[in-house]
């Protein structure tokens, strides 16, 4: 029998997006990876409360949708984790107050949002020592947070929208000079969001005061930073999804043809099932064009921003960029990345030539390659500090 | 081990008996072998279930109640046995008790044959009977169509064109036995200029008696590959059953695909010989094959005529120029012509292109010959893509030929260069192995254990720049 | 969009240009539910759509309330979004029940009001109410050994079979039994504003008498019965229900 290594698939999670991150995990990861043959895979799922559960009855769909989850939760006992030289999975095995315990070789995180997305995963994972799919500690940080993405990116010289961010607190104590403050640098409309959430949740596009003091309440409500940016004028959204290490390789700059904030047909909104966009009608086959339909000049142009994105924010493994375009003036904005993309935006890759099995193969021969590299690193130096002492 | 035998214990067991009939047609040979080749009977309805029509439900509920019977007697033997202390008596009540899944797979067949003999035959022949009198009176052209392969497809192909200038009908799709024809002839109309008869053959004899019975007056001969060498045991019988028909209309109006080599020998200087060069007289030129379909020139003296097909594959170039020759000599436009070809499209499962996650699939697995396999690859061969996938499990009832013609397929998936062939596990692999070897192929090979699993979860494994190519589904009862 | 209310999270939809119009959903439905309506009206009227607490995309209310609370709760969010009084209220079932009170408190303050199958006529059947409650209460101590979920499970099914929504949210169940206890006939007989009834023949949640009752009370009503319509009138006989109100409110 050849050793098949063992992946560990990380779902669910306390975000905003558990529920998204849940069809990633069993739709875009644990499938494919599973067809490969080449690995055993572990689905670990984080339920809403933290407590994390490993089982391989969580790599049915039919689980969360039934709504059987919630029985399962009930009755299933919470697994742990080790990490005496790497990591280990341990859950009772129900015979006899036996431990089954599993050697994870690698991790594939899944998870959207705080707690997951935003690095703090990403951290756990590094204290352990064992390589893991995707962008790592600082990268994830840094990306999921709205305001740190454009500084680093305006300190770089790439092109962002011209934006103002606010502690939550500041909204609270004096909204009405807050207001006047912002309105005198920036001219309406503008786009209101938490600085730290995926996907469209907490976004407003304000076109008048009133409108903007209440989303700047609405942002806050969700975040304890909040942005304010310019809307891009003549503007037309893309997002580029992009793999690999030192060498980044772009998919297809897609264009999502709904935007979130119109909320002007109503066909659309309602058909489209979402409430103001719950990120993956956003970008969902169908309501895209892949690839987006530019001048040459100009998609050229945006699919290098984007991966000029990619390498300031120190993005691994995969991560996707969002662009704004102005289609008169011809210049393209960086608006956010994703470090882990909704079901790793799969539709996109396929039409890029890139199926989902070699999709999950690749992430997982960057993330070891990463690995590697991080190994070769000096970590450790022979001090005298202590004997000085 | 334990799950085997329990699985026959199980209340879904007489259901999966039923399912076996029904998938065999009622046929009673292969239903039993199919049960005494099975050993795990929980794991027939894995692809398909039990289609509850009203003889499944009449011979679900005779069987559920043989067996509830049994299962009564077998209760009530042991019973009296422990009450009279016979040993004897309970040891036979068990044996009854335990036996019934046994017995009853057998027994369901007898309210089938008595059912079949007593009921169904009598009607059937009264049918046949009527049949052979309207088809006989009946003054409009009537084509039938024979081969072992591409029956169907010409049969759409005639009506679809046919139908552009005359009254035309047809028999309904894979409804091609006497009886069906009889069915078919007690619902005409009788002021159809046209009517399309397909023959299906199936055992020496059957074409010829089709003929005697509906009367053609054209005759189409589609091709002749092994099939069916179950029942025909040789090729020769198969093309001797077939060319049948032509001997009954002596030799006129007799149209026979030329590229079906195996038909040749049987082919007489008074027979119309089409292919993709020549049909009726038509010289046919500039034939260009992509996954949207077929253009083609069709050129006689001064006459020129373009025409456009949905259907996809070089092979069909041939059935397409025939049908529009013979479709201008009874007397169509060109225009009608040309916009009959147009409406042509591929049918389910029959070199059916889609879309698949950015990457193109054919879809051929409905029904299977090596002929249909020389098509598909060659398609494969012709189309331009990135990477190419080839997927087959083989093909059935090819009798003491097995070997040979899935070796000959392995050359032939060899030939097309595919970057990648996905083969299943079943008593062919090693035939088309060798085959692959015997063709020096260099790519990728998989041999997949679960093809329904493997089918479903394709759009994981392509992506755009993708063609794949997927011919012919192994039914279940033959793995 | 969203909006913060009372600290809630709100979420409303508001489309068109013109007079106000304001839209207040039933129990267990949401905005969405009344979307077609809200669309054929926007037509020719503003109208303001909202997910009420506990519903829909807006938080739940961080206590249990009653009529009063949600009243109060739309009288904010109005303000909020820098409304005068609206021209006209429409309000579906609880939210008929629900419109009927606010313009009794003066939280609303509409020139017009239309109730759809409006609930709040709580006292039709007292032995009913007093055999419910009975069960309902020896029901709960016979199913005490039962795990938390089946329980919880058996109550949603056998309440429903009641005619009850009570559980069609659990987490407001406290809420729901406030609502229900609160009977607005005394408040629909203060009313003076021109007031449209349209109640559905074949409504099982909410009888026609209920709108006959409404009817009697309100001075100067108007009602009308629409066939072969349920509970969701303006589901089931969509344009007769929007001919009914276009035509009130023109």
């Amino acid at each position: 029998m050849v050793y098949m290594e063992t992946v560990a698939v990380i779902f669910g999670g306390r975000s905003a997006e558990h529920d998204v991150s849940i069809v990633t995990a069993l739709a875009s990861i644990i499938k494919p990876l599973e067809l490969t043959k080449k690995y055993r895979v572990e689905a670990v799922y984080i339920a809403k409360d933290g407590a994390w559960y490993w089982d391989d009855k969580l790599k049915d769909i039919k689980l969360f949708t039934s709504g059987g989850i919630q029985d399962y939760l009930h009755r299933a006992q919470p697994a742990s984790v080790q990490f005496d030289g790497g990591m280990m999975l341990v859950k009772a095995s129900g015979i006899a107050g036996r431990k089954q315990t599993r050697k994870v070789d690698l991790v594939f995180p899944a998870m959207h949002g705080t707690y997951g997305e935003d690095g703090a995963l990403m951290g756990l994972l590094d204290m352990t020592g064992i390589p893991y799919v995707g962008c790592g500690v600082s990268a994830s940080a840094v990306c999921m947070n709205k305001v740190l993405a454009k500084k680093v990116a305006l300190g770089c010289g790439l092109p962002v929208s011209d934006y103002m961010s606010f502690h939550k607190s500041f909204i609270e104590r004096d909204a009405s000079t807050l207001l006047k403050t912002i309105l005198k640098r920036l001219t309406l409309p503008l786009f209101v969001k938490p600085a730290h959430l995926g996907s469209s949740i907490g976004i407003t596009r304000a076109t008048s005061e009133t409108e903007l003091r209440n989303a700047l309440e609405v942002a806050a409500h969700y975040d304890d930073e909040v942005i304010v940016e310019e809307e891009v004028p003549n503007l037309i959204e893309v997002t580029l999804p992009i793999m690999g290490n030192d060498q980044p390789k772009p998919a297809l700059l897609e264009q999502p043809m709904t935007k979130p904030e119109d909320f002007f047909d109503f066909d659309t909104k309602y058909l489209q099932g979402g409430k103001k966009g719950k990120g993956t009608a956003k970008g969902a086959q169908g309501y895209s064009q892949i690839p987006a339909d530019l001048p040459k000049d100009l998609y050229k142009q945006a699919e290098e921003l984007g991966l000029n994105v990619y390498r300031v924010m120190g993005c691994s493994g995969i991560a996707r960029v969002d662009m704004l375009i102005d289609s008169k003036a011809k210049k393209a904005y960086f608006n956010e990345v994703n470090p882990l993309p909704g079901g790793l935006y799969a539709h996109n890759w396929n039409k890029a030539g890139v199926s989902n099995v070699e999709l999950v193969e690749r992430l997982i021969s960057f993330a070891k390659e990463r690995h590697a590299q991080r190994q070769s690193l000096a970590t450790s130096f022979s001090t005298n500090y202590l004997q000085q002492f | 081990m334990i799950s085997k035998l329990t699985s026959l214990y199980r209340p879904s067991y007489a259901a999966a008996l039923i399912y076996m009939l029904q998938s065999t047609e009622y046929q009673i040979r292969p239903y039993l072998r199919w049960v005494w080749r099975t050993d795990d009977f929980s794991g027939v309805m894995h692809r398909r279930t039990l289609e509850r029509t009203r003889p499944a439900k009449l011979l679900l509920a005779a069987l559920s109640l043989g067996m509830l019977v049994q299962i009564a007697a077998g209760l009530l033997l042991v019973y009296l046995g422990i009450w009279h202390n016979l040993t004897g008596g309970i040891a036979f009540g068990l044996a009854v008790l335990i036996s019934y899944p046994f017995i009853w797979a057998y027994l369901i067949v007898l309210p089938l044959v008595l059912g079949r003999e007593l009921i169904a035959r009598p009607k059937e022949q009264m049918l046949l009977n009527e049949s052979d009198a309207i088809f006989a009176k009946h003054s409009g052209i009537k084509i039938a169509v024979a081969g072992s392969y591409g029956k169907t497809t010409m049969k759409e192909l005639l009506t679809t064109v046919l139908d552009e200038g005359l009254k035309v009908a047809a028999t309904p799709a894979n409804k091609n036995v006497s009886i069906s024809h009889a069915r078919f002839a007690a619902n005409l109309e009788g002021d159809e200029q046209v009517l399309v008869i397909e023959y299906g053959e199936g055992a020496p004899g059957d074409v010829a008696r089709f003929a005697r019975t509906t009367h053609p007056t054209h005759a189409v001969i589609t091709g002749l590959a092994p099939a069916h060498l179950d029942h025909y045991k040789t090729l020769q019988a198969a093309g001797e059953d077939i060319f049948a028909v032509a001997d009954y209309l002596k030799g006129k109006h007799v149209y026979v695909n030329g590229e079906a080599n195996a038909a040749k020998p049987f082919i007489k200087s008074s027979y119309n010989v089409f292919d993709r060069h020549n049909a009726l007289g038509w010289k046919v030129e500039r034939a260009h094959v992509s996954l949207s379909g077929i253009g083609f020139v069709m050129t006689k003296a001064s006459q020129e005529l373009e025409l456009h097909s949905n259907l996809i594959g070089r092979h069909q170039v041939g059935y397409l120029a025939f049908v529009a020759a013979l479709a201008l000599e009874l007397g169509l436009s060109s225009e009608q012509v040309q916009h009959g070809i147009a409406k042509t499209k591929p049918f389910e499962h029959r070199m059916q292109p889609y879309e698949l996650g950015g990457a193109w699939v054919v879809d051929d697995t409905y029904n299977g010959n090596l002929e249909g396999i020389r098509a598909g690859t060659e398609l494969l061969k012709e189309l331009k893509a990135k990477r190419k996938i080839y997927i087959t499990p083989g093909l059935v009832d090819q009798g003491e030929e097995t070997e040979r013609v899935h070796q000959e397929i392995g050359r032939l998936i060899a030939a097309a260069h595919p970057g990648i062939v996905v083969l299943m596990k079943n008593s062919t692999t090693d035939f088309i192995k060798n085959g692959l070897k015997a063709g020096d192929f260099k790519g990728e090979l998989r041999i997949e254990s679960d093809p329904l699993d493997f089918y479903t979860n394709l759009k994981h494994f392509v992506a755009a720049g993708d063609l794949v190519v997927m011919q012919n589904d192994w039914p279940d009862n033959y793995a | 969009m969203q909006v913060i209310v009372d600290d809630l999270l709100t979420h409303y939809d508001l489309h068109g240009k013109g007079k106000l119009v304001v839209l207040l959903h039933g129990w267990g439905d949401s905005a969405k539910g009344l979307a077609g309506l809200q669309k054929e009206l926007t037509v020719q009227y503003r109208v303001l759509s909202v997910d009420l607490p506990g519903f829909g995309s807006t938080q739940m209310p961080k206590t249990a309330w009653d009529l009063d609370d949600y009243a109060r709760f739309v009288e904010h969010l109005l303000r909020k979004l820098e409304f005068q009084q609206p021209y006209a209220v429409i309000g579906h079932s609880n939210g008929g029940a629900l419109a009927i009170r606010a313009v009794s408190l003066e939280c609303l303050q509409p020139q017009r009001l239309v109730l759809l199958a409006a609930s709040g006529v709580r006292t039709n059947n007292p032995t009913r109410r007093l055999i419910i409650k009975i069960i309902a209460k020896t029901g709960n101590a016979v199913t005490l050994w039962l795990p938390r979920r089946r329980r919880q499970a058996l109550r949603k099914h056998l309440y429903g079979a009641t005619g009850s929504d009570m559980l069609v949210v659990p987490e407001l169940e406290d809420t729901f039994k406030k609502t229900v206890r609160q009977d607005v006939q005394g408040d629909a007989a203060a009313i003076d504003v021109p007031t449209l009834l349209i109640y559905a023949a074949s409504d099982d949640a909410v009888p026609v008498a209920d709108g006959r009752q409404y009817h009697s009370l309100i001075k100067g009503s108007r009602l009308e019965v629409v066939k072969n319509a349920g509970h969701f009138v303006h589901l089931d006989q969509p344009d007769k229900t929007v001919a009914l109100i276009k035509e009130f409110l023109a």
